[in-house]
Protein backbone atom coordinates (compact mmCIF):
# COMPACT_ATOMS: atom_id res chain seq x y z
CA UNK A 1 0.00 0.00 0.00
CA UNK A 2 1.52 3.35 -0.95
CA UNK A 3 2.38 5.75 1.85
CA UNK A 4 0.66 9.12 2.21
CA UNK A 5 3.80 10.81 0.96
CA UNK A 6 3.87 8.59 -2.14
CA UNK A 7 0.23 9.36 -2.84
CA UNK A 8 0.87 13.09 -2.54
CA UNK A 9 3.83 12.77 -4.86
CA UNK A 10 1.64 10.90 -7.34
CA UNK A 11 -1.03 13.56 -7.13
CA UNK A 12 1.50 16.32 -7.75
CA UNK A 13 2.48 14.46 -10.93
CA UNK A 14 -1.13 14.51 -12.07
CA UNK A 15 -2.61 11.35 -10.58
CA UNK A 16 -5.97 12.52 -9.27
CA UNK A 17 -6.89 9.04 -8.07
CA UNK A 18 -4.02 9.37 -5.59
CA UNK A 19 -5.64 12.49 -4.20
CA UNK A 20 -8.95 10.69 -3.81
CA UNK A 21 -7.14 7.95 -1.90
CA UNK A 22 -5.50 10.50 0.39
CA UNK A 23 -8.88 12.04 1.10
CA UNK A 24 -10.49 8.71 1.78
CA UNK A 25 -7.74 7.81 4.24
CA UNK A 26 -7.94 10.99 6.26
CA UNK A 27 -11.36 12.58 5.80
CA UNK A 28 -13.00 11.01 8.86
CA UNK A 29 -10.17 11.98 11.18
CA UNK A 30 -10.04 15.53 9.84
CA UNK A 31 -13.82 15.80 10.08
CA UNK A 32 -13.68 14.52 13.68
CA UNK A 33 -11.06 17.10 14.60
CA UNK A 34 -13.07 19.90 12.96
CA UNK A 35 -16.29 18.75 14.61
CA UNK A 36 -14.70 18.86 18.06
CA UNK A 37 -13.06 22.19 17.37
CA UNK A 38 -16.12 23.87 15.84
CA UNK A 39 -19.02 22.07 17.53
CA UNK A 40 -21.32 21.73 14.52
CA UNK A 41 -21.39 19.21 11.68
CA UNK A 42 -22.11 21.83 9.06
CA UNK A 43 -19.14 23.98 10.09
CA UNK A 44 -16.99 20.88 10.43
CA UNK A 45 -17.86 19.77 6.91
CA UNK A 46 -17.00 23.22 5.53
CA UNK A 47 -13.69 23.21 7.39
CA UNK A 48 -12.90 19.69 6.18
CA UNK A 49 -13.60 20.80 2.63
CA UNK A 50 -11.40 23.87 3.02
CA UNK A 51 -8.63 21.72 4.48
CA UNK A 52 -8.57 19.37 1.49
CA UNK A 53 -8.87 22.26 -0.94
CA UNK A 54 -5.78 23.76 0.66
CA UNK A 55 -3.97 20.47 0.22
CA UNK A 56 -5.18 20.30 -3.38
CA UNK A 57 -3.92 23.77 -4.15
CA UNK A 58 -0.83 23.95 -1.96
CA UNK A 59 0.33 20.36 -1.88
CA UNK A 60 3.65 21.49 -3.31
CA UNK A 61 4.29 23.44 -0.13
CA UNK A 62 4.59 20.20 1.85
CA UNK A 63 8.30 20.03 2.53
CA UNK A 64 8.52 16.43 3.72
CA UNK A 65 10.20 17.43 6.99
CA UNK A 66 7.28 16.01 8.98
CA UNK A 67 4.84 13.20 8.27
CA UNK A 68 2.15 14.09 5.76
CA UNK A 69 -0.52 13.47 8.41
CA UNK A 70 1.18 15.98 10.74
CA UNK A 71 1.13 18.60 7.99
CA UNK A 72 -2.48 17.76 7.14
CA UNK A 73 -3.54 18.10 10.78
CA UNK A 74 -1.73 21.44 10.96
CA UNK A 75 -3.64 22.67 7.90
CA UNK A 76 -6.88 21.48 9.50
CA UNK A 77 -6.20 23.16 12.85
CA UNK A 78 -5.37 26.44 11.11
CA UNK A 79 -8.53 26.13 9.02
CA UNK A 80 -10.60 25.57 12.17
CA UNK A 81 -9.03 28.62 13.86
CA UNK A 82 -9.87 30.60 10.73
CA UNK A 83 -13.50 29.47 10.88
CA UNK A 84 -13.69 30.34 14.58
CA UNK A 85 -12.31 33.81 13.88
CA UNK A 86 -14.91 34.34 11.16
CA UNK A 87 -17.65 33.11 13.47
CA UNK A 88 -16.57 35.54 16.19
CA UNK A 89 -16.68 38.36 13.67
CA UNK A 90 -20.23 37.54 12.68
CA UNK A 91 -21.85 36.67 15.96
CA UNK A 92 -21.41 37.08 19.64
CA UNK A 93 -20.97 33.64 21.19
CA UNK A 94 -23.45 33.22 24.05
CA UNK A 95 -21.82 32.75 27.40
CA UNK A 96 -22.27 29.11 28.31
CA UNK A 97 -23.33 27.95 31.65
CA UNK A 98 -20.23 27.30 33.70
CA UNK A 99 -17.87 29.09 31.37
CA UNK A 100 -16.84 31.43 34.15
CA UNK A 101 -15.91 28.37 36.17
CA UNK A 102 -17.10 29.51 39.58
CA UNK A 103 -16.95 26.06 41.12
CA UNK A 104 -13.43 24.93 41.81
CA UNK A 105 -14.39 21.93 43.90
CA UNK A 106 -13.29 19.50 41.27
CA UNK A 107 -13.29 16.59 43.68
CA UNK A 108 -17.07 16.79 43.67
CA UNK A 109 -17.67 14.43 40.78
CA UNK A 110 -20.70 13.96 38.63
CA UNK A 111 -22.26 10.58 39.18
CA UNK A 112 -24.95 10.22 36.58
CA UNK A 113 -24.84 10.43 32.84
CA UNK A 114 -27.82 12.70 32.44
CA UNK A 115 -26.23 15.64 34.27
CA UNK A 116 -23.21 15.71 32.00
CA UNK A 117 -22.99 18.28 29.25
CA UNK A 118 -22.33 16.70 25.89
CA UNK A 119 -18.74 16.60 24.80
CA UNK A 120 -19.06 19.18 22.04
CA UNK A 121 -20.71 21.67 24.40
CA UNK A 122 -18.06 21.10 27.02
CA UNK A 123 -15.23 21.45 24.52
CA UNK A 124 -16.69 24.64 23.10
CA UNK A 125 -16.51 26.16 26.58
CA UNK A 126 -12.74 25.99 26.90
CA UNK A 127 -10.21 28.17 25.05
CA UNK A 128 -9.27 27.05 21.55
CA UNK A 129 -5.62 26.33 22.33
CA UNK A 130 -6.58 24.05 25.23
CA UNK A 131 -9.34 22.47 23.14
CA UNK A 132 -7.03 21.41 20.33
CA UNK A 133 -4.55 19.96 22.83
CA UNK A 134 -7.10 17.80 24.69
CA UNK A 135 -8.73 16.68 21.44
CA UNK A 136 -5.41 15.49 20.01
CA UNK A 137 -4.11 13.93 23.22
CA UNK A 138 -7.20 12.53 24.92
CA UNK A 139 -9.60 11.82 22.06
CA UNK A 140 -7.32 11.11 19.10
CA UNK A 141 -4.65 9.58 21.33
CA UNK A 142 -1.73 11.20 19.52
CA UNK A 143 1.72 11.27 21.08
CA UNK A 144 2.83 14.53 22.69
CA UNK A 145 5.67 14.86 20.18
CA UNK A 146 3.28 14.63 17.24
CA UNK A 147 0.86 17.12 18.79
CA UNK A 148 3.76 19.51 19.36
CA UNK A 149 4.64 19.17 15.67
CA UNK A 150 1.07 19.80 14.57
CA UNK A 151 0.55 22.82 16.80
CA UNK A 152 4.06 24.16 16.26
CA UNK A 153 4.78 24.51 19.98
CA UNK A 154 7.23 22.82 22.38
CA UNK A 155 6.19 19.56 24.06
CA UNK A 156 6.07 21.31 27.42
CA UNK A 157 3.44 23.69 26.05
CA UNK A 158 1.33 20.75 24.84
CA UNK A 159 1.56 19.18 28.31
CA UNK A 160 0.60 22.43 29.98
CA UNK A 161 -2.32 23.11 27.59
CA UNK A 162 -3.62 19.56 27.98
CA UNK A 163 -3.37 19.75 31.75
CA UNK A 164 -5.12 23.11 31.97
CA UNK A 165 -7.73 22.09 29.42
CA UNK A 166 -8.60 18.99 31.40
CA UNK A 167 -8.79 21.01 34.58
CA UNK A 168 -11.19 23.49 33.02
CA UNK A 169 -13.33 20.64 31.70
CA UNK A 170 -13.42 18.99 35.13
CA UNK A 171 -14.43 22.27 36.74
CA UNK A 172 -17.11 22.68 34.09
CA UNK A 173 -18.43 19.18 34.75
CA UNK A 174 -18.51 19.86 38.48
CA UNK A 175 -20.37 23.06 37.83
CA UNK A 176 -22.91 21.35 35.58
CA UNK A 177 -23.57 18.85 38.32
CA UNK A 178 -23.97 21.55 40.92
CA UNK A 179 -26.45 23.41 38.75
CA UNK A 180 -28.39 20.26 38.01
CA UNK A 181 -28.46 19.19 41.62
CA UNK A 182 -29.55 22.67 42.65
CA UNK A 183 -32.46 22.39 40.23
CA UNK A 184 -33.32 18.94 41.56
CA UNK A 185 -33.32 20.27 45.13
CA UNK A 186 -35.64 23.07 44.12
CA UNK A 187 -37.97 20.60 42.43
CA UNK A 188 -38.14 18.52 45.60
CA UNK A 189 -38.75 21.53 47.83
CA UNK B 1 2.10 23.70 42.25
CA UNK B 2 5.34 23.19 40.34
CA UNK B 3 5.87 22.02 36.78
CA UNK B 4 7.30 18.86 38.29
CA UNK B 5 4.01 18.20 40.11
CA UNK B 6 1.97 18.78 36.94
CA UNK B 7 4.08 16.25 35.03
CA UNK B 8 3.76 13.71 37.81
CA UNK B 9 0.00 14.18 38.18
CA UNK B 10 -0.52 13.88 34.43
CA UNK B 11 1.64 10.77 34.32
CA UNK B 12 -0.46 9.12 37.04
CA UNK B 13 -3.76 10.17 35.43
CA UNK B 14 -2.64 8.82 32.05
CA UNK B 15 -1.50 5.50 33.58
CA UNK B 16 2.05 6.09 32.41
CA UNK B 17 3.60 5.00 35.72
CA UNK B 18 3.66 1.60 37.34
CA UNK B 19 5.28 -0.28 40.18
CA UNK B 20 7.53 1.64 42.51
CA UNK B 21 7.34 4.84 40.45
CA UNK B 22 3.56 4.84 40.74
CA UNK B 23 3.64 4.15 44.48
CA UNK B 24 6.08 7.02 45.11
CA UNK B 25 4.07 9.41 42.94
CA UNK B 26 0.80 8.51 44.65
CA UNK B 27 2.34 8.96 48.09
CA UNK B 28 3.54 12.44 47.14
CA UNK B 29 0.22 13.39 45.64
CA UNK B 30 -1.69 12.12 48.66
CA UNK B 31 0.42 14.33 50.87
CA UNK B 32 -0.70 17.46 49.00
CA UNK B 33 -4.38 18.38 49.02
CA UNK B 34 -4.20 20.54 45.89
CA UNK B 35 -2.32 17.79 44.07
CA UNK B 36 -5.00 15.26 45.00
CA UNK B 37 -7.75 17.50 43.69
CA UNK B 38 -5.81 18.09 40.50
CA UNK B 39 -5.34 14.38 39.96
CA UNK B 40 -9.05 13.83 40.40
CA UNK B 41 -9.78 16.61 37.91
CA UNK B 42 -7.40 15.10 35.36
CA UNK B 43 -9.00 11.68 35.75
CA UNK B 44 -12.49 13.13 35.47
CA UNK B 45 -11.70 14.98 32.25
CA UNK B 46 -9.87 12.06 30.67
CA UNK B 47 -12.74 9.68 31.45
CA UNK B 48 -15.22 12.19 30.03
CA UNK B 49 -13.24 12.77 26.82
CA UNK B 50 -12.65 9.09 26.22
CA UNK B 51 -16.40 8.59 26.00
CA UNK B 52 -16.43 10.73 22.86
CA UNK B 53 -18.15 8.71 20.15
CA UNK B 54 -16.25 8.34 16.89
CA UNK B 55 -17.01 11.21 14.54
CA UNK B 56 -17.50 9.97 11.01
CA UNK B 57 -19.00 11.48 7.92
CA UNK B 58 -22.41 10.28 6.81
CA UNK B 59 -22.63 8.97 3.27
CA UNK B 60 -24.35 12.19 2.19
CA UNK B 61 -21.67 14.35 3.81
CA UNK B 62 -18.94 12.22 2.27
CA UNK B 63 -20.49 12.55 -1.17
CA UNK B 64 -20.85 16.30 -0.75
CA UNK B 65 -17.21 16.59 0.30
CA UNK B 66 -15.93 14.58 -2.64
CA UNK B 67 -18.18 16.43 -5.06
CA UNK B 68 -16.78 19.74 -3.89
CA UNK B 69 -13.14 18.66 -3.99
CA UNK B 70 -12.96 16.21 -6.86
CA UNK B 71 -10.98 17.66 -9.75
CA UNK B 72 -12.56 18.30 -13.10
CA UNK B 73 -12.29 15.22 -15.30
CA UNK B 74 -9.55 15.37 -17.87
CA UNK B 75 -10.87 15.29 -21.39
CA UNK B 76 -9.44 13.80 -24.51
CA UNK B 77 -8.27 16.00 -27.38
CA UNK B 78 -11.41 15.16 -29.33
CA UNK B 79 -13.60 15.92 -26.36
CA UNK B 80 -11.87 19.27 -26.01
CA UNK B 81 -12.72 20.04 -29.62
CA UNK B 82 -16.35 19.08 -29.14
CA UNK B 83 -17.48 22.64 -28.32
CA UNK B 84 -15.86 23.87 -31.53
CA UNK B 85 -17.69 21.25 -33.56
CA UNK B 86 -20.91 22.06 -31.72
CA UNK B 87 -20.51 25.76 -32.42
CA UNK B 88 -19.72 25.08 -36.08
CA UNK B 89 -22.73 22.78 -36.41
CA UNK B 90 -24.96 25.36 -34.76
CA UNK B 91 -23.65 28.03 -37.12
CA UNK B 92 -24.38 25.90 -40.16
CA UNK B 93 -27.91 25.15 -38.95
CA UNK B 94 -28.66 28.77 -38.10
CA UNK B 95 -27.14 30.03 -41.33
CA UNK B 96 -29.31 27.58 -43.26
CA UNK B 97 -32.43 28.71 -41.43
CA UNK B 98 -31.62 32.38 -41.91
CA UNK B 99 -30.93 31.89 -45.62
CA UNK B 100 -34.14 29.93 -46.04
CA UNK B 101 -35.99 32.94 -44.56
CA UNK B 102 -34.35 35.31 -46.98
CA UNK B 103 -31.70 36.43 -44.50
CA UNK B 104 -33.75 39.35 -43.29
CA UNK B 105 -34.23 38.65 -39.65
CA UNK B 106 -31.97 38.47 -36.66
CA UNK B 107 -34.49 36.54 -34.62
CA UNK B 108 -32.73 33.25 -35.26
CA UNK B 109 -29.35 34.26 -33.96
CA UNK B 110 -28.00 31.59 -31.65
CA UNK B 111 -27.99 32.21 -27.95
CA UNK B 112 -25.66 30.92 -25.34
CA UNK B 113 -28.44 28.78 -23.97
CA UNK B 114 -28.47 26.64 -27.08
CA UNK B 115 -24.99 25.47 -26.29
CA UNK B 116 -25.29 25.54 -22.61
CA UNK B 117 -26.15 21.90 -22.19
CA UNK B 118 -23.72 20.63 -24.76
CA UNK B 119 -20.52 21.63 -23.07
CA UNK B 120 -18.85 21.94 -19.75
CA UNK B 121 -16.20 24.42 -18.79
CA UNK B 122 -12.96 23.72 -17.15
CA UNK B 123 -11.84 26.25 -14.61
CA UNK B 124 -8.24 27.22 -14.33
CA UNK B 125 -6.69 24.85 -11.83
CA UNK B 126 -9.90 22.92 -11.61
CA UNK B 127 -9.93 22.83 -7.82
CA UNK B 128 -13.37 24.30 -7.38
CA UNK B 129 -14.79 22.77 -10.52
CA UNK B 130 -17.69 20.46 -10.00
CA UNK B 131 -17.07 16.81 -10.52
CA UNK B 132 -19.08 16.14 -13.58
CA UNK B 133 -20.64 18.36 -16.14
CA UNK B 134 -24.20 17.24 -15.68
CA UNK B 135 -26.88 17.91 -18.19
CA UNK B 136 -29.01 19.59 -15.55
CA UNK B 137 -31.09 22.32 -17.04
CA UNK B 138 -31.23 25.57 -15.17
CA UNK B 139 -34.45 26.65 -13.52
CA UNK B 140 -36.56 29.15 -15.43
CA UNK B 141 -35.31 32.02 -13.29
CA UNK B 142 -31.73 31.07 -13.97
CA UNK B 143 -29.75 33.58 -15.95
CA UNK B 144 -28.15 32.23 -19.08
CA UNK B 145 -24.61 32.48 -20.27
CA UNK B 146 -24.06 35.56 -22.39
CA UNK B 147 -23.22 34.39 -25.90
CA UNK B 148 -22.00 31.48 -27.95
CA UNK B 149 -18.67 33.19 -28.61
CA UNK B 150 -18.05 33.61 -24.94
CA UNK B 151 -19.02 30.00 -24.36
CA UNK B 152 -15.83 28.88 -26.04
CA UNK B 153 -13.58 30.74 -23.62
CA UNK B 154 -12.79 29.96 -19.98
CA UNK B 155 -15.65 30.48 -17.50
CA UNK B 156 -14.04 33.20 -15.40
CA UNK B 157 -14.59 36.04 -17.92
CA UNK B 158 -18.04 34.64 -18.60
CA UNK B 159 -18.93 34.68 -14.95
CA UNK B 160 -17.52 38.18 -14.56
CA UNK B 161 -19.67 39.29 -17.49
CA UNK B 162 -22.68 37.56 -16.04
CA UNK B 163 -22.05 39.32 -12.72
CA UNK B 164 -21.78 42.65 -14.54
CA UNK B 165 -25.13 42.02 -16.23
CA UNK B 166 -26.71 41.27 -12.88
CA UNK B 167 -25.19 44.44 -11.42
CA UNK B 168 -26.62 46.50 -14.27
CA UNK B 169 -29.98 44.73 -14.42
CA UNK B 170 -30.73 43.05 -11.12
CA UNK B 171 -33.73 40.70 -11.30
CA UNK B 172 -36.97 41.88 -9.70
CA UNK B 173 -36.77 39.15 -7.12
CA UNK B 174 -33.42 38.01 -5.78
CA UNK B 175 -32.98 34.49 -4.51
CA UNK B 176 -32.35 33.90 -0.83
CA UNK B 177 -30.73 30.50 -1.32
CA UNK B 178 -27.34 30.21 0.39
CA UNK B 179 -27.67 33.65 1.94
CA UNK B 180 -26.12 32.52 5.23
CA UNK B 181 -23.11 31.10 3.42
CA UNK B 182 -22.77 34.32 1.45
CA UNK B 183 -22.95 36.34 4.66
CA UNK B 184 -20.28 34.12 6.21
CA UNK B 185 -17.99 34.83 3.30
CA UNK B 186 -18.64 38.53 2.94
CA UNK B 187 -20.29 40.65 5.58
CA UNK B 188 -21.88 43.01 3.11
CA UNK B 189 -25.31 43.41 1.52
CA UNK B 190 -25.30 42.05 -2.02
CA UNK B 191 -26.66 44.07 -4.95
CA UNK B 192 -28.61 40.99 -5.95
CA UNK B 193 -28.50 37.22 -6.00
CA UNK B 194 -29.54 34.94 -8.82
CA UNK B 195 -29.54 31.31 -9.72
CA UNK B 196 -27.10 30.56 -12.49
CA UNK B 197 -25.73 27.62 -14.38
CA UNK B 198 -22.13 26.96 -13.38
CA UNK B 199 -20.47 24.61 -15.83
CA UNK B 200 -23.59 22.49 -15.89
CA UNK B 201 -24.18 22.61 -12.13
CA UNK B 202 -27.06 24.64 -10.71
CA UNK B 203 -25.51 27.43 -8.66
CA UNK B 204 -26.30 30.71 -6.97
CA UNK B 205 -24.40 33.91 -7.64
CA UNK B 206 -24.29 36.68 -5.04
CA UNK B 207 -23.30 39.92 -6.69
CA UNK B 208 -21.56 42.74 -4.79
CA UNK B 209 -20.14 46.02 -6.08
CA UNK B 210 -16.57 44.70 -6.19
CA UNK B 211 -16.98 40.96 -6.48
CA UNK B 212 -19.36 38.05 -6.89
CA UNK B 213 -19.56 34.80 -4.95
CA UNK B 214 -20.80 31.55 -6.42
CA UNK B 215 -22.23 28.68 -4.40
CA UNK B 216 -23.50 25.28 -5.45
CA UNK B 217 -27.28 25.55 -5.34
CA UNK B 218 -27.97 22.24 -3.66
CA UNK B 219 -25.38 22.22 -0.90
CA UNK B 220 -24.38 25.91 -0.76
CA UNK B 221 -20.77 24.80 -0.97
CA UNK B 222 -18.64 27.76 -2.03
CA UNK B 223 -17.42 27.36 -5.60
CA UNK B 224 -15.69 30.49 -6.77
CA UNK B 225 -15.18 34.21 -6.28
CA UNK B 226 -15.28 36.44 -9.34
CA UNK B 227 -13.82 39.90 -8.77
CA UNK B 228 -15.41 42.70 -10.78
CA UNK B 229 -13.33 43.90 -13.70
CA UNK B 230 -14.05 47.58 -13.06
CA UNK B 231 -15.32 47.89 -9.50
Amino acid sequence: MPSDEELLSGFLKGDHVAFDELMTRHEDRIFGLCLRMLGSREDALDATQDTFLTVYRKGRQYSGRSKFSTWLYRVAVNTCHDHLRKRKRHQAIPIQEGSDLPDSSVGDQFDSVEVRPDILTALSSIPEEFRSAVVFVDIDGLALEEVAGILGVPIGTVKSRTYRGRRLLAELLGNFRSTSEHQRDEDHA
Amino acid sequence: MHEHDIDRIAAVAEHRLSGQDLAVALAEIDACQECSRSLEAQRTAIAFLQQAPPATLTSIERARLHRAIRPAPTRSRWAKLAPVFAAAAAFVVVAGVVLSHGGTTGAFLPTGKSLENSQAFETAGGARAPAEASSTTAAPATTTMPSSDAMLSSPAPLLARQADELRDNPPAEATTLCQDEARDRLDEDPITASEIDYTGTPAVMYVYPKTALIFERESCVFLEEVPADNP
